[in-house]
Order: structure tokens, then sequence, then C-alpha cells
């Protein structure tokens, strides 16, 4: 009996640790526009942690008092024990606390929203079911980029993000590195980020948008800016001339939707694949990218994404094999 | 209820809860998801064999009673979740570009009307797309999956001038009423739209 | 003091010197002089301002018609006057013929020595009629058998805008991208060039242009995501002997040491790459597929080119260089040597392609030489033809894209209302794709010093919708209502006199469909043109008044021309056959069925064969 009860207690919060870290998003930002909320959360937290220590002694302090004055006098409540005072000092300590919690939200709230002046990177992002698009603006218009699914930044830079979707409301969400916006279609939304350090910050899709909402990852990476330089001049080059099988049934059955510069291959519908080996993940943050994550993309589109606008393409297993080596070649 | 009673069912309860989060959590991996795929998976292996390769009818000239394949319906029941598909293709795969953004023709012949080159049926509609035609339609059948050829032969098909399946008889010998009438009284604004088969100008292309 | 009567004198002979000049300005010759045969003189006087001028020196007599502008200017101005003012309402049917070809009928028929040479919309055969006989029987016929694939990949019409006669050979495009080349004389295939892929959406229905051994060609398909380009070709052996891309890389576009342009915007490397996202300016279009003209002075050879691609301006930032722009290039080497670009980041699809007709204008108390080009974007242009700067640029009709020209940058100032927005409709916005003044040339008199021309007076709502690039099919995603500029019962067209120099429209002939036929005006002062339902009408060159008119048997929007027939009868040949982009009319009240008959007319309709009743023969003819 004793250990039934002890395992329903203690099978939860073995579960609980499986899991990878849900709430891990509340530690370890990343950059100023972030920094600051998590430091106000921590802040807070820390607050109101402090209010209920001392309240929690308080309780106990009167708890202990109270039964003392019951064993003493009677449990009878007496008058003239200054009870308002505790009242008014209560008041006036929480007060200012508060005002100062607020003023201090305030501040952080309009630090973060506000971007800086000068935003040397400025990248549009259109969020589509169940993909993101990413366009970096240049001038000149050759030095633009057509991306997808992976942000990639330079560090130590504020980037502008201007947000919009092509079909139902998306939600814009990186939560080391920025707050969240909504993605409405019809409409521009404006907001910020900056990396401080290079790595890679996850992304997610933060308002519901249908079947694959939960499937809409996104990956930030922060590189230094040598490195940055170096994949802005890899993606402004066109994939390089290919005359294998799998560069052939690519343009026969996936340039419809997809693009691959360099190529007859114009299609929009789907992700920019010109350099689609050199991103970490497939299908959103759902698949490694690796030679056997591609081809069970290609393989098992709807099994592993079920209802993504990709449809099952009909092709023999050596096709699709094919078709796996040519979109690994493409870095 | 008693204390301990109350107790030890809220504790219950919250394992229960933290036990399914935890399972939630953990199956969202990459597993495949399968009863997340079983009931919403489209009947991808029913699909019926298309009609692409199969003869105009069963008799050489078209004389004889026509059967299968030419009146073969649908698989996707021209519903409206196939038509709205349907739509969304053929503005994607540039469909519009040649046949206007309301079937009503430009660089390619109309389709908002029932006469049709090489019939108007849903199978013939299929057929056309699958394999392209001599003056310049692409065939469809290389890029897109039957499916989504099926969806667009769903939209095309209701632009308002699809032939029904049983009717594939009276269109192959020309009694198939539909004809159009030239009232020539569209002056101003130029649109051709759904379902204005019966009044629209008699386009001689 | 001595100097006080010296000063008056000096000032006394400088306005005796000036005197004259006043006097002789505006003044007008009362016949122009005989031009004699085979001149390629420039006829041009330079330096004292005076009045408008033109080199309408053409190959062969003034009664033939060997080329679709009759001579290189473009001024489609023929010195017959044998048909004048007094007469022209004589005018009947002399004499026809169909070729049986439903689509539209745009090209001018060419008439060299006793023969005449039309071509027929796809499949593009042609017929030699012998103008000798009465009713001028078909002397050879030549059928080239183009790919049918092409009718599905050209965007207005399977049509044919023209065709070129050089070294007794008949020389024109194919819809399929050949250019063929057949013995004027016997019909027979000379030689045949490849010049694109038609299943990629390439096909040509321009003009085939010929100065000396070269015959210069451009292709079409601007809205399949081409790559647009213009090529020289020799004229004896069809081999290509350059081609200049509007797309890419300066080597590609043929852009060198002698590119000298007026702006600062078309100063730097590989504009032609630069000024497209990576990738795009391969599919960028800027094809060529109308009138080029030639300046045999400086052998600089001018044309422009298409809409960029796709039709869609949000996914192709920058300027979408080199797409509607106007090119001047040597003739032997396609050097380019100047460029001008008309619509920069065209929005609408306003092609640069209508067609330059090269004039000598008055500007400022000079006279200047100048390309006068009436754009798709409702400007009127007076060009530098040797610099590229723009020296005037006024609306020749309703317009509210644009709302000014900075004349220091070059550049039209864009209403911000008009522009388009993906997935939204933005209504009015005037003038739609196809201008208010498409392909369909225009006519200069020397006499009169005016432009006559067709023009439009329509808009449309445009909702744009992005587009995949799949090579064969349109790179377009523009969706269309066009209108009247006036209301839902508003006219579409005109047919208008322009003054170059006044930058004013000098009389208007409202027309209640577009006038998309060219224009051809006479010695004779009189001015013809052809509606879209079918009326062929002359009109008084001077006041605009309607002399005669004739209904043909279907819309026109071909090119009217006018020769001496073997008897020295002068007569007036225009194809009728509704097509191209008149077709946007299709659903208008009144708009004719197709056809395919070319008339020919004359004065009570005489014809090769009936006695002459007395009229003498135009003097210097033949």
């Amino acid at each position: 009996m004793k250990l039934r009860r002890a395992l329903l207690i203690g099978l939860p919060v073995l579960l609980a640790g499986c899991t990878r870290r849900p709430m891990g998003y509340l530690e370890g930002a990343a950059g100023p526009a972030s920094i600051p909320v998590q430091r106000l959360g921590n802040g807070f937290v820390a607050i109101a942690c402090a209010v209920v220590l001392i309240i929690l002694a308080m309780l106990l302090l009167a708890i202990a008092n109270g039964r003392r004055a019951t064993r003493e006098q009677g449990g009878v409540v007496r008058s003239g024990t200054h009870g308002l005072a505790w009242i008014y000092w209560g008041i006036g300590v929480s007060t200012p606390v508060l005002v100062a919690m607020t003023l201090w939200n305030f501040v952080v709230t309009r630090e973060v929203s506000a971007a800086p002046a000068y935003l040397p990177v400025d990248v549009e992002i259109t969020a589509h079911r169940w993909w993101w698009e990413m366009r970096y603006r240049a001038t000149p218009a050759s030095d633009m980029i057509t991306t997808a699914n992976e942000l990639v930044i330079p560090t130590g830079a504020p980037v502008r993000l201007r947000l919009t979707s092509a079909d139902v409301i998306h939600d814009f969400w990186v939560p080391k590195l920025g707050p969240k916006m909504d993605m409405e279609p019809g409409q521009w939304n404006t907001t910020w980020l900056e990396a401080d350090r290079p790595g890679v910050y996850f992304g997610q899709c933060a308002e519901y948008c249908g079947l694959e909402h939960a499937k809409m990852g996104l990956r930030v990476v922060a590189l230094g800016p040598a490195q940055y330089a170096a994949w802005q001049r890899g993606m402004r080059q066109p994939a390089p001339a290919s005359a294998t099988r799998g560069a052939q049934v690519f343009i026969a059955s996936c340039s419809g939707c997809h693009t691959v510069r360099g190529t007859d291959a114009g299609g929009i519908l789907g992700p920019d694949l010109t350099h689609v080996a050199s991103r970490g993940t497939l299908a959103a943050g759902l698949l490694p990218n690796t030679p056997a994550g591609r081809l069970r993309w290609l393989s098992a589109t709807q099994q592993v994404k079920p209802g993504a606008q990709m449809p099952q393409v009909a092709l023999d297993q050596a096709d699709l094999a094919a078709v796996a080596g040519y979109l690994g070649s493409l870095r | 209820m008693k204390t301990p009673a109350a107790i030890a069912a809220m504790l219950a309860c919250a394992a229960l809860g933290a036990a399914g989060a935890g399972w939630i959590l953990r199956s969202g991996e990459d597993h495949g998801g399968h009863h997340h795929g079983a009931h919403h998976a489209r009947q991808r292996d029913n699909v019926p064999p298309s009609p692409a390769r199969l003869a105009l009818s069963t008799d050489l000239a078209g004389a004889a009673e026509v059967h299968w394949p030419l009146t073969m319906r649908n698989p996707l029941d021209d519903s409206p979740s196939a038509r709205m598909a349907g739509r969304q293709l053929y503005l994607q795969m540039n469909c519009a570009g040649c046949h206007g953004y309301h079937g009503e023709g430009n660089m390619g012949p109309k389709l908002s009307d029932p006469y049709w080159i090489y019939g108007g049926t849903p199978a013939a509609i299929y057929r056309t797309l699958d394999q392209g035609r001599p003056k310049g339609m692409p065939a469809w059948g290389r890029l897109l999956p039957p499916e989504s050829l099926w969806q667009l032969t769903s939209y095309v098909g209701s632009m308002g001038g699809g032939v029904p399946p049983d009717q594939a008889q009276a269109e192959l010998q020309g009694d198939f009423r539909g004809g159009s009438t030239d009232n020539g009284d569209n002056n101003g604004a130029v649109r051709a739209g759904r379902g204005q088969a019966q009044h629209d100008e008699d386009s001689s292309q | 003091m001595l100097t006080d009567g010296w000063v008056s004198t000096a000032m006394m002979l400088v306005l005796a010197a000036l005197l004259p000049s006043a006097c002789s300005r505006g003044s007008q010759p009362a016949h122009p002089p005989a031009r004699a045969s085979a001149a390629t003189a420039p006829a041009s006087s330079a330096g004292a301002p005076g009045a408008t001028q033109a080199n309408t020196a053409a190959q062969g007599g003034p009664g033939e018609w060997r080329s679709q502008a009759r001579d290189y200017a473009n001024t489609r101005y023929s010195p017959l006057d044998q048909v004048n003012t007094g007469n022209v309402a004589r005018l009947r049917v002399a004499w026809s013929f169909a070729d049986g070809v439903q689509y539209g009928h745009e090209g001018a028929p060419l008439v060299v020595g006793d023969t005449m040479y039309v071509v027929s919309p796809f499949p593009d055969t042609a017929y030699a009629l012998d103008l000798s006989k009465p009713g001028a029987p078909v002397k050879w016929k030549f059928s080239p058998h183009p790919a049918q694939l092409a009718i599905g990949k050209a965007c207005c019409d399977a049509v044919l805008r023209g065709w070129a006669y050089a070294n007794g050979k008949l020389i024109y495009s194919l819809l399929d991208a050949h250019v063929v080349a057949v013995d004027a004389n016997t019909g027979k295939e000379l030689w045949r060039t490849k010049m694109g892929n038609v299943e990629s959406g390439v096909t040509m229905t321009g003009p085939a242009f010929v100065v000396g051994n070269k015959v210069f060609v451009g292709n079409s398909g601007g809205e399949m995501g081409v790559s647009g380009w213009f090529a020289a070709l020799d004229v004896d052996t069809g081999k290509q002997l350059w081609r200049a891309y509007s797309t890419g890389s300066d080597e590609q576009v043929r852009i060198g040491p002698r590119f000298k342009p007026f702006y600062p915007q078309y100063k730097g490397k590989d504009l032609g790459v630069k000024t497209w996202p990576p990738g795009m300016d391969k599919t960028g279009a800027g094809a060529a597929w109308s009138f080029a003209s030639y300046d045999p002075d400086t052998n600089l050879i001018y044309y422009g080119t298409s809409n960029p691609g796709p039709r869609v301006p949000a996914q192709r930032p920058g300027d979408n260089l080199w797409s509607s722009t106007m090119f001047a290039r040597d003739a032997d080497t396609g050097e380019a040597v100047w460029a001008y670009q008309f619509t920069p980041h065209d929005q609408w699809d306003y092609d640069g392609v209508n067609e330059p007709m090269l004039l000598d204008l008055p500007i400022n108390g000079l006279m200047r030489k100048v390309m006068v080009h009436l754009d798709r974007n409702t400007y009127a242009y007076v060009l530098d033809r040797e610099t590229g700067e723009v020296l005037k640029a006024d609306n020749f009709a309703y317009q509210n894209w644009s709302s000014g020209f900075d004349y220091k940058t070059g550049r039209p100032l864009i209403n911000p209302q008009k522009k388009p927005i993906v997935d939204q409709e933005v209504q009015r916005i005037c003038p739609p794709d196809i201008g208010q003044k498409d392909w369909e040339p225009s006519a200069y008199s020397p006499r009169t010093h005016l432009v006559y021309v067709g023009v439009f007076n329509i808009c449309m709502d445009l909702t744009d919708h992005k587009v995949s690039y799949i090579p064969g099919t349109p790179y377009d995603g523009m969706e269309m209502v066009r209108h009247s500029v006036d209301g839902p019962d508003g006219d579409w067209g005109a047919f208008i006199a322009w003054d170059p120099v006044a930058g004013k429209r000098a009389w208007t002939i409202p027309e209640k469909f577009m006038v998309m036929s060219g224009a051809l005006v006479t010695a004779g002062d009189v001015a013809f043109y052809g509606t879209t339902d079918g009326w062929f009408r002359a009109v008084d060159a001077r006041s605009g008044k309607i002399l005669w008119q004739q209904k043909l048997s279907s819309g026109i929007v071909g090119q009217p021309i006018t020769y001496l027939a073997p008897d020295g009868r002068q007569y007036i040949a225009i194809a009728s056959g509704v097509g191209g982009a008149a077709g946007v009319q299709k659903t208008r009240k009144g708009y004719p069925p197709r056809g395919s008959t070319l008339y020919v007319f004359s004065l009570d309709g005489h014809d090769v064969g009936d006695p002459q009743p007395g009229a003498a023969a135009t003097p210097g003819a033949r």
C-alpha cells in the first residue's frame, strides 16, 4: 500500500523529468530584445517569492502568537492590540513596491518594443502553413536573399523583422531573442531582435494556425560577422548546374512548387531550396537535415506531417533517393 | 469526505495530470504521430486508376454506346473542398494566366462554357490536364499527382460548362444542349463569370 | 562719341540678319520635292531653327512600300497625292484577298515593283500577289509549317506584326521562334534560322526590319518569363551576327566602352543583373517585339524592350533594367550607345516597345535630332536620339499612375495610390496594361508636322497575384477588369493628331472602340486609320474631318499602306481581321467576329486593266 502510494506520487515526477525541459525558454535570453524581459521576469519572481516568504513567516508567526494568546488568554478577541497599524504598514510597504514593479514593466516593454534607430539587417518573413519564408532586403536588388525556415543573423546587429502571413494568422516567437509578434495576412507587422552571441536559437509559431501548428518550428542561427558575410555570399550564388538523374527528376516533379535558382525550377508555393542542404532541419524544424531525414521527408511526407501542403510525390524508391541526393548537394 | 481521502484524491488527480502531460510531450517527438495521421489521411490509396491512358470510347469511331471510362465520375465527388483546392491550383499553376481568372479565356480557350474541344466530362477534362494538348496546353500529369488533377477537374468543371458524366455520349454526338447565344449586350466592364454560359457571346476562337 | 553710331549700326545689322529667319519660321512648302529613288541622304536641315523635319527617304520608288514603315524613320508617310482631300470620297474597293486565317491581321503588306507580299498570321503563310493583273492573282504561296505548340504560348493572339523585303528575299519571323527567308520570285525557302525554344514560351510575332545586308528581329514572350533579346542576322545566309539580351550582364546586353547613357542611374557595371533579385534577370523578359527605326547618319538602330517579368512587381524589387527601355545600338556590332528606361520597376506592364519615330524638331529655338515615342505609360517622349536625354514628356491621353515627370533624374513620379497590392484590388488605374497606346504605329506628315496615331481611353481595376515560374506557362499574375475612363458607356479609344513640338493634341476623333490600327498619312493630306469594329476611315490631315469611310468584313488591327500599281493608279491597302490585344474588348456590344480579308481601294474602285479616264499618273512615279 505504501509502495503503491509512493509510486503514484513519484511517477509523474519521474515522467516530468523525461521531457525536454518545456519551460527551458525562461532562461538563457541572448539579446537586448529579450534580456530585459528575462530580467523582469526573474525580478518579479524573486519579489513574489520574497512576498510569499514574508507573508508565510508572518502567517506562521501570527498562528503561533494566536495559539499562545489562546492558551494564555482563552481565545478572546481583544481590542487595543494595534491591528490596524499592521494594515497601514502592509499597504505602505506593498504600494511603492508594486508601483516600482509597474514602472519597471513599462520601461522594459518600451525598451523591448522600440527598435534601435539603425538596423543593418532587414528581413521580411512570410508565414505559410506550416513553414517560414525569409527574404532579406538589400540594395542593390541582386543582394537579396530568399530562404526558408532558418533565419541566419549576425551577432551584435539588430535585425528588423517585417512579418506577414500568406494565409491565416501565425505568430513569430523566438523566446531567447525577442518577444512574440503576430503575423497577419494582408498586413505587415514589424518587430526586431538581436543576438549577442553566436548560437542556434529555437522558435515556434505561437498562434494556432491549423493541423500542423505544433510542427511549425523555426531556427535562428546567429553567426559572427565574418561567418555571416560568408553565408551571405554563399546564399547569393545560384545552385551549380547538374545533369544528374536526381536533378532531372526534381525539375520534372518538384519545380512547380519549389525554386532552385540556376535551374528552371521557379515555383513559389513551397520553400526555396537553392541552398537547402545548408539548413539544419527540414520541414520547419521537424526532421534533421541529413540524408536519412531528407529521404524520410520525401518518401513519407504525409506520415511525418499529415495535412502539409506538399503532397506525397509518386516516385519510386530509386528516384526518391536520387532527388534526396540532389537536395543534399544544394549547399 | 474525510480529509485524508480528499488529500489522496487530489494527489491522484495531480499525478494523472502530470503523467498525461509527460506522455503528450514525449509523443510529440518524431514517432510518426500515427494517431494524428489515421483519421486525417485522405483516401490516397483508394484513388481509382486515372483515365489517362484509356481510350476515348469502347467504339473506334464513337458511334456505339459509350460506357466506362468516359462516364467515369470524379472520385472526389466534386465536393466543395475539392473545388476550392482546385481553384488554388488553378491560380498557383498559372492556369489563370492562359485561361483567365474566371475561365473567360485568353491565350487558352474559354472554360466557362459547355463547348469543349477535347470533351467536357470529368474523365475527358482529366485527360486533357494529364496529357496536355498540341497547341500549347502543358501536360500537368508530369508534375501533379492524380489527386491534384482531380481537384483541378472539379474546379474546371464547375466553372459553368462541365458536362455531367452520364451525358458523355450526348456530348460526343452533339446532343448535349448547353449552347450559348450571342446577345451582344455586355457593354462596359469586361468580365466573364461562372454560370454565364447561357449568355456569353459566341467566342469564335 | 563715335561708338554710339557704331553700336546702333551694328544693332540694325543684327536685326536685319534675324528678320529673314523670323519670316521663314512657320512657312510650309506648297508641295514636297519629289524624292529621288533609293535615296538615303538625310533631308533634315541642321542648325537653324525651323519646322519639324523627317528623313522620309525610302528604299525603292515613291510608289512602292518596301518596308513596314516605308522608311527608316518610321514615318509611314507616302509622297503620293493622286488621292487627296478633294477626291478621297470616291474610294471604292478595287479587289480583296482573303488568306483564310482567323487570327488578328496586324502586318502591313509590302509592295515591291509590281508584286505585293502579304503573310498571314499563324501558320505564317506567305503570298506574292501579281499587281499587274486584275484582281491581283497569287503568283506563289509559301507554307512554312511552324509548330502548333506556339499558338498556346503567344500571349496576344497568334499574330505576325510585319515582314521585310531585302535583296530579292522576303524575310519574316515565324511564331515558333524561327526566322525564314523566301525567294521573292519563286517562293522557295532559302534559309530558316532557329532563334529560340518555343516550348519555354519564346515566340516571335514582331516585324523583321532590314537595313542593308542585315535583318533585325526580336523575340516575344514578356508574359511568359522569357529572356528578351534583339538580334541581327545576315540577310543572305540567315546566320546570326549578334544578339543583345535585355537583361543580364553587360556582356549579354552588349554594353561596353561605347555605352554613354545620359542619366547617372544607367552608369554602372552589370546593371542588368544588379537591379534584379538574384537569378530573376533570367526570366526578366524585356522582349523586343515591335518596330525598330534606323538613323543612317549615325548608323544607330533604335528599338524598345517589353515589360519586366513577372508582371507582379512585388516579386522583383529593383529598377529591373533593361526592361521598358529604349536602346540605341550600333547596327553593325550591336554595341549599346545609349539607353533610357521609360518606366523603371514597371508595375503595370507598360512595355517600352512602341515605335521610335525619328524627327528633327525645334526645341527651345534649336533644331534637335530627336526621337518621338508615345509610350504605353501615356507619356509622349521626345528624346535626343544621339544621347538619350529626355527633352519633353507630355501626356497624350489621360493617366493617373504618374503625378509628373522629373527632368533632372529622367524618372517619372509615381502616384502611390496606383501601385498594385498583392491579393488586393486597386481600382481605376489608368491606363491599363496595354497603355493608352499599344504597338499600333503612328504616322508623321512633313506637310502638317503632325503625328497621327490611334490611342485608347481606358483604365483597369487590378489585383496582383504572386506567381511561380513554370517554363512554358504564363509568368504573369495580373487579374484585370478594363473599362473606359469615362464610365460604363464611355468611349474606349480615339484617333488623334499630335503636335510633338507643342506637346498637345491638334484634333481628336473619339471612337467607341480602341483604335488599334496603324496610321497612314499621304502627301494628299489624307490620313487613314481603321477601327476595332471594322470602319476604315480617311480624314483630312489638317482638320481631322472624316472625309470617307468604309465598313470592312471584320475589325481592323493592321497597318494601311498606299502604293502605285503598274497602271500608275494609287491604291490603298488594309487588312481586316480583328484580334491581337484588341480582343480585350471581346465582350463589348458591337465587337465583330474574326476575319481574314485584305482590302485594296482605289478611286472609283478601278483596278489594273481598267481604262484610264484621263487621270494623269503622278509625276516621278516608278
